[in-house]
């Protein structure tokens, strides 16, 4: 971990990992895949979840071509007032570990840029609830459709109903 | 021209990402990245003003041990993740407190 003094009044962790170099990787851009999930702002996302904290103003993910060969990928982190302060940095910087970590043990069924679910894909809020949902069924729910209704009732429910349906069934 | 990539497809080899087919290529890929995305191979560079560095991480008595970095003589601190912190994200929660929260 790096403190750096900044003259402009601002709070902003910036978490980097190194990375091959990316042009080779046109054909499936992976870690424009992976920015997409990490730097999602819908329900159940890293952003969603710091921001209701309070914590956070803003959250930015993505790959930088740094030199020949190499490159970052990059988690960015603006914070609040609030949100500087040594436990919540600590917190902050767990989930977006976490997050990186649940991508890691998810199934992926798809390339999130197919036709049918450009852009807006709620892949990753569908993979959370596909990862949690056999906790959920211990707290009473019966099968994993409908704990991901459960989840669902707290979210907005059309945008993902579809594709939820189409991935649970 | 400096990509790796046929005179045909320059242009759109940029902008354009392609299916997953069978082969697995691109979820390999993405899994191969996710490996590397641990906290041993991480760094997280916090940014503020000196005053609110102070105010949270030092003591009233004790002001924080600043270096000076060469070129600009910007002010830095460097601290590994402590023991406690690295091996508690190492692991998978069984459940995020993200996913919590939406229960």
């Amino acid at each position: 971990m790096v403190f750096v003094q900044t003259i402009m009044s601002f709070h902003a962790i910036e978490v980097s990992f190194p990375l091959s170099y990316q042009p080779a990787r046109w054909k499936y851009k992976p870690a424009n895949f992976l920015a997409h999930f990490v730097g999602h702002e819908g329900p159940g996302s890293l952003h969603s979840y710091l921001k209701q904290k309070g914590w956070l103003t803003g959250l930015s993910s993505g790959p930088q071509n740094l030199a020949r060969e190499f490159a970052m990928f990059k988690v960015t982190l603006h914070l609040t007032r609030e949100g500087f302060c040594e436990s919540f940095i600590t917190s902050s910087l767990s989930e977006v570990w976490y997050n990186v970590s649940l991508q890691r043990t998810t199934v992926m069924l798809s390339s999130p840029f197919t036709s049918t679910c450009r852009f807006s894909d709620p892949q990753s809020f569908l993979l959370g609830i596909r990862r949690n949902s056999a906790s959920l069924m211990r707290q009473g729910s019966d099968s994993p459709r409908n704990s991901a209704r459960m989840i669902m009732q707290s979210g907005c429910q059309n945008t993902w109903r579809g594709l939820l349906n189409a991935i649970l069934c | 021209m400096a990509w790796p990539v046929e005179r045909d497809t320059v242009l759109s080899s940029a902008q354009l990402v392609s299916e997953w087919d069978e082969s697995g290529e691109g979820e390999k890929e993405v899994r191969d990245i996710l490996n590397t995305l641990t906290v041993d191979e991480g760094r997280a560079v916090v940014m503020a003003r000196p005053d609110e560095f102070q105010g949270v991480f030092g003591a009233e008595d004790k002001p924080l041990n600043w270096e000076s970095e060469r070129w600009y003589g910007t002010k830095y601190l460097v601290e590994r993740f402590s023991e406690e912190f690295a091996s508690r994200v190492r692991i998978t929660p069984k459940r995020s407190a993200i996913a919590s929260e939406l229960l």
